[in-house]
């Protein structure tokens, strides 16, 4: 039912926007921001370069809106978007440099700090710090994957997006995209061994 | 199931999306394969984890940050406004950078006095040749033409002309009133035709008159006088305009009517002081044995005069070749002159090749090409390199080597470096 509702206030806003109502693309962005931001982090492994991803993903959505005809749900086209613009900005030159030389146990300091500002319930020094190094090891295995099997596990496993919506996303079939994240299980396991 | 397909599906029998059939099937295995289980247990841990990995909170200014890159004129649109805006301003300044660019091209290339050059390049090869020996009145109405132009030089270039012609009239060579042959080949272009008349082609009187003996180079020199050319002008003033459509119209008889306009146009030009010659000898053999006399290592057999003593009427024989070569060789061991009544000797073809050459470096020459008779090792062309002031010192030694029976010359426009045609008879 909420899943439903989010779409008909999405189809709603798209449709005003359509209209010639700017305020319904703010509420649209306000609405996605987050969810966008998070997905391109986690394909990113950055907050800067997330940050430029989601903004051109939002840029990409406003010089295409007035074509979106509703085949599909405006949820699963913006996480087609995000992932796009991931994608080529992994592939991009800078992008390949820039991830040769980053370590998998270097944590950025900045993100560390950003995530520290999460609220936690325990109140555990050691605790918190030994958890915040497991999520560090994880991210950085999650980061060391291939672009394509770390789109999957990002979509599939955080996301919990379902395999046919994957499917539309990444434009792979569902039996494909089975089987390419059993893969990217199987290497996340190599190099999470010994850490869970 | 086996293993592999049962790990291929533990991760949806965590989430609970298979069919319950499949779910027992899986749970039966997990309890007898220690291998499927640990593998289930890293899954389990796996999903736990990464569900609590935490979000992350956009930046507070995202939505500002966006609305400033949506407004930014993008690149097409800022590169327009940089060119264009302020019209009144910036289209004026650019129409007037534009024009520059094209004056400084123009005036560097230069593509229209290029293209006015080209045409000056005569199609055919040497064209005032056959003006000059088809037919003697056309080269009266040469020579008036060339008078005519002449008068018109400033007082520098007629002094500098004189001085010319006075250096040549020493040396033996007639300078100024020389055409350039373009192509190599021209000889065998024309002897296809209707043959020209040879250079003293048909007696040797003719040869006589043609070749730069004192008498022809006082004739020129008469010509190009000051007293000669004031009489020119009183006496073909009326006669100009009609000399003037003459020659180039005779000119243009006889070949493409560019060459000819160009040679006049060219003439204008103060003529500039020819440094060297390209000679191009064209050897045609009457046999196959060529005959050319030995040099004379004596300077005094060099004479200015042409020695047409050695040109008879009466064709040598071919029975007396024999003799002859004995008397030749005894008068080359005696170092004597050749006399009026000696005549060549029949030598090999190489040998007369080498004379060539050894002429040539007598001269300060060289040779720069040669070409071959096809299918044969006998060289058919040979182009020399000469100073100009030994030309006529070249053509008065290859005479008289004595076995020179037509010699043609083609007279170069003036240019810093013109293309002699020589067309050697050798004969036997």
């Amino acid at each position: 039912m909420k899943l439903q509702e989010s779409q008909l206030e999405d189809e709603r806003l798209i449709q005003s926007f359509q209209s010639n109502n700017s305020d319904a693309f703010d509420k649209l962005v306000q609405k996605h921001t987050n969810m966008v931001f998070n997905l391109c982090y986690r394909l990113m492994g950055d907050y800067d370069e997330a940050n430029d991803c989601a903004q051109d993903t939002f840029i990409k959505v406003y010089h295409n809106l007035d074509r979106f005809k509703f085949k599909s749900n405006f949820s699963t086209w913006l996480y087609r978007i995000a992932v796009n613009t991931c994608k080529n900005k992994l592939s991009s030159l800078s992008s390949r440099v820039k991830k040769k030389t980053l370590r998998l146990d270097n944590r950025n300091d900045e993100d560390f700090n950003r995530l520290s500002d999460i609220e936690d319930s325990t109140f555990n020094p050691e605790e918190i710090f030994e958890k915040k190094e497991k999520e560090g090891i994880i991210r950085g295995a999650i980061n060391a994957l291939p672009p394509n099997q770390k789109t999957l596990i990002v979509l599939r496993d955080i996301e919990g997006k379902s395999y046919d919506e994957i499917a539309k996303i990444t434009g792979y079939k569902p039996g494909t995209v089975k089987s390419k994240l059993a893969r990217a299980r199987q290497s996340l396991r190599d190099r999470l061994k010994g850490v869970l | 199931m086996k293993c592999h397909e049962i790990k291929y599906l533990l991760a949806d029998f965590i989430d609970g999306d298979l069919e319950p059939d499949t779910q027992s099937m899986i749970q039966d295995h997990l309890s007898a394969c220690e291998e499927c289980r640990e593998e289930y247990a890293f899954l389990q841990a796996y999903k736990k984890e990464i569900i609590s990995l935490p979000a992350v909170a956009a930046p507070a200014n995202f939505l500002t940050d966006l609305h400033k890159r949506l407004d930014e004129p993008s690149l097409a649109e800022k590169i327009r406004h940089t060119l264009f805006f302020p019209l009144k301003l910036k289209l004026p300044l650019e129409a007037v950078g534009v024009a520059v660019l094209a004056a400084i091209t123009i005036l560097i290339f230069n593509p229209f006095e290029m293209g006015r050059q080209m045409t000056f390049q005569p199609e055919s090869a040497s064209y005032d040749s056959d003006i000059a020996y088809y037919a003697p009145e056309k080269e009266k109405s040469m020579k008036r033409t060339e008078a005519r132009k002449e008068s018109k030089l400033s007082t520098a270039s007629k002094t500098r002309l004189a001085d010319s012609r006075k250096r040549g009239a020493a040396t033996g060579a007639v300078i100024e009133r020389k055409t350039i042959d373009k192509s190599s080949g021209g000889y065998a272009k024309k002897d296809r035709g209707k043959a020209m008349p040879a250079y003293g082609e048909s007696a040797p009187d003719e040869i006589e008159d043609r070749t730069l003996s004192d008498e022809t180079i006082a004739q020129d020199d008469s010509l190009y006088s000051s007293k000669a050319i004031e009489g020119e002008r009183d006496k073909e003033s009326s006669k100009r305009m009609a000399s003037k459509k003459a020659a180039p119209a005779a000119a243009k008889n006889n070949y493409a009517g560019k060459g000819a306009i160009a040679e006049f146009e060219e003439i204008k030009a103060e003529p500039a002081a020819p440094e060297v010659y390209e000679i191009v000898l064209m050897l045609t053999p009457e046999t196959d044995k060529f005959a050319l006399a030995n040099k004379s290592k004596s300077k005094a057999s060099y004479s200015q005069k042409l020695p047409h003593e050695y040109y008879a009427k009466n064709e040598m024989k071919k029975s007396d070749s024999v003799d002859m070569k004995q008397k030749y060789i005894a008068q080359k061991r005696s170092g004597r002159k050749l006399s009026k009544e000696s005549k060549p000797m029949p030598v090999s073809i190489k040998k007369s090749l080498a004379q060539i050459k050894s002429i040539a470096g007598s001269l300060n020459g060289r040779i720069i090409k040669r070409k071959f008779r096809s299918g044969s090792s006998t060289e058919q062309y040979i182009v020399l390199e000469i100073p100009a002031k030994n030309y006529h010192i070249l053509v008065n030694r290859l005479n008289s080597t004595g076995s020179v029976k037509k010699l043609y010359r083609k007279k170069p426009v003036l240019r810093s470096k013109q293309k002699v045609n020589l067309k050697i008879n050798l004969s036997y």
